[in-house]
């Protein structure tokens, strides 16, 4: 799987998790940034996790969630999990 | 529209959800959201009656996904936005701009409905469940799925209830007793419900089992099969109340007759860092007078503690937000050498790069305005030198982009202790920024990482 298609997954996940109705508002790439979003409170933190480790049949200890700032740092752990 | 404390405890009769989060004012103040909060099951049923309102026929749900995002609270003016352009309905419950319960519902034309027992099968405990967050995974237990009729059609009116059947009412509000009564029990908060119709088997009763739980996050999910609906419930176990610890604990750290010059008025001390306070002031031998707003039965437990080692204290209760109420000759007539000011509201309120104007009023009032007056009571007309401490906070140097009223609050509040410093020269206010110490206003669902009280010991042995 492309680090691509991982940010796609991310981004779907992201607009359920917030509630959007218009998919093409919110801009999600490999380079955000977690603080950009002012819905990614601690609460939408967990739903996003527990929903990615869900889609992709991972797990994420609490020291490599406590590295998540960056969408690609999450995007990084996602590939070599599922590459094992 | 806002939910009242009668609200709540209808509600509570009607679901036999009794968890002191919703019922009890001074038990509330203590959990993780520091008030009472509406029941999300109540508030989703509000929602959707507001909707149906629009719709005269009576309807059964296919499916339903409720995400209960932010706690309301009793005061929370709540305006509900429904959008049902297509057969997906959406329903947002809204508190000044802030969604705080988001509704997916979809719905068809009622068909045959199973019809709930009128009177309840009373729940014998009196508490709700103190399960053991380890002890979870895999409870289990069947429930009869009953409800007072005559509450439902006094609560929510006789058009509604026929509208969405007394049948399918019984069973969603037995979701929120699953939650708030059985598991997680008493230390529950509901975050997501979500129901489809897709049920084989006709019976009466609701049958749930906790499916899984995730100890990083203290999520418990509950899978439950009743007669109209499956349905998944995902909840938190809610971090347990921070107890501080008894002098017996504390006494490694403390010197006695260290503090045995001090007369010391502890405002708000019944928990926390005031009880913290009281606690090591007492023990090293200074004469207190602590106040308390709600807390009686706390600072009762927090005077016997003390009264063991020093039978020098005197219990005053008084709430800093009713100025006019408040009997200050008693604290005049105390006269204290040391003043200790802990009286806040709930911290943990604010919403990521939002400034709200009535949240920042609320803790003005607080750190601004309450401790100006208590100041002023104290130091007009008394030229005895006098140590106050304002708990100042780091927040000021760190700004967290979700807790800007407090922030500003507290910054406010700095300004205003030098001016009196300025305006009373007999006084020394110390205002240190602290750290996030070890109290309940300070748990967290993630994992946040609190600092030991005694951290505070070194800036009151400074105030001499």
């Amino acid at each position: 799987m492309s680090n691509v298609e991982i940010v796609d997954t991310i981004r779907d996940i992201v607009i359920d998790i917030f509630d959007i109705d218009d998919p093409d508002s919110i801009e999600l790439t490999i380079d955000s940034k977690i603080e950009d979003y002012p819905q990614w409170d601690s609460l939408a933190h967990i739903n996003i996790i527990t929903q990615i480790e869900a889609i992709y049949s991972i797990r994420f200890s609490l020291e490599e969630i406590e590295e998540f700032e960056y969408i690609s740092v999450i995007v990084q752990f996602i590939a070599s999990k599922i590459q094992h | 529209m806002n939910f009242s404390i009668i609200d709540q405890l209808s509600f509570a009769k009607l679901s036999q959800d009794f968890n002191p989060m919703h019922c009890d004012v001074v038990l509330a103040r203590r959990y993780i959201f520091g008030e009472p909060v509406v029941h999300g099951i109540n508030a989703m049923i509000v929602a959707i009656k507001v909707w149906s309102k629009q719709h005269e026929l009576p309807f059964e749900i296919n499916r339903l996904r409720c995400k209960f995002n932010k706690p309301i609270y009793l005061q929370d003016e709540i305006s509900f936005e429904v959008n049902d352009k297509n057969e997906n309905i959406r329903i947002n419950a809204i508190q000044n701009g802030e969604i705080k319960i988001i509704i997916y519902l979809n719905v068809c034309e009622k068909k045959s409905q199973f019809n709930p027992k009128e009177k309840w099968d009373l729940f014998t405990a009196d508490r709700p469940n103190d399960i053991p967050f380890g002890d979870l995974d895999g409870y289990s237990k069947k429930l009869k799925c009953s409800i007072s009729a005559k509450l439902a059609v006094k609560m929510y009116g006789k058009e509604f209830v026929d509208k969405i059947g007394i049948g399918q009412l019984a069973e969603i509000v037995s979701f929120s007793r699953i939650v708030g009564m059985h598991a997680p029990g008493l230390n529950s908060i509901f975050s997501e419900l979500q129901i489809n119709s897709d049920v084989v088997e006709k019976k009466d009763n609701i049958f749930f089992k906790v499916q899984s739980i995730d100890e990083r996050f203290n999520i418990v999910n509950i899978e439950s099969n009743g007669p109209s609906f499956n349905a998944s419930l995902k909840t938190f176990y809610r971090p347990v109340l921070v107890k501080q610890k008894t002098i017996k604990q504390m006494k490694d750290n403390l010197n006695k007759e260290e503090f045995i010059d001090f007369r010391a008025l502890i405002i708000g001390g019944s928990r926390g860092l005031g009880e913290f306070t009281a606690k090591s002031l007492g023990y090293g031998g200074a004469k207190l007078m602590i106040t308390y707003a709600k807390g009686k039965n706390d600072v009762t437990n927090v005077s016997k503690d003390i009264k063991k080692y020093n039978k020098s204290v005197s219990l005053h209760c008084l709430d800093v937000m009713n100025f006019q109420d408040v009997d200050y000759e008693i604290l005049k007539k105390f006269d204290p050498t040391h003043v200790f000011y802990f009286a806040t509201p709930f911290i943990f309120i604010g919403v990521k790069n939002k400034f709200c104007r009535i949240k920042y009023d609320k803790f003005k009032r607080y750190y601004v305005d309450a401790f100006q007056v208590i100041v002023e009571i104290l130091s007009k007309n008394n030229t005895q030198k006098k140590h106050f401490f304002y708990p100042s906070s780091v927040a000021i140097d760190e700004q967290p982009n979700d807790m800007l009223e407090y922030t500003l609050a507290k910054k406010n509040g700095e300004l205003l202790c030098s001016e009196l410093e300025k305006k009373y020269p007999q006084i020394k206010i110390y205002k240190p920024r602290l750290p996030r110490l070890e109290t309940d206003q300070t748990v967290s669902l993630s994992s946040v990482k609190n600092e030991d009280p005694v951290a505070i010991l070194k800036i009151i042995r400074s105030m001499k």
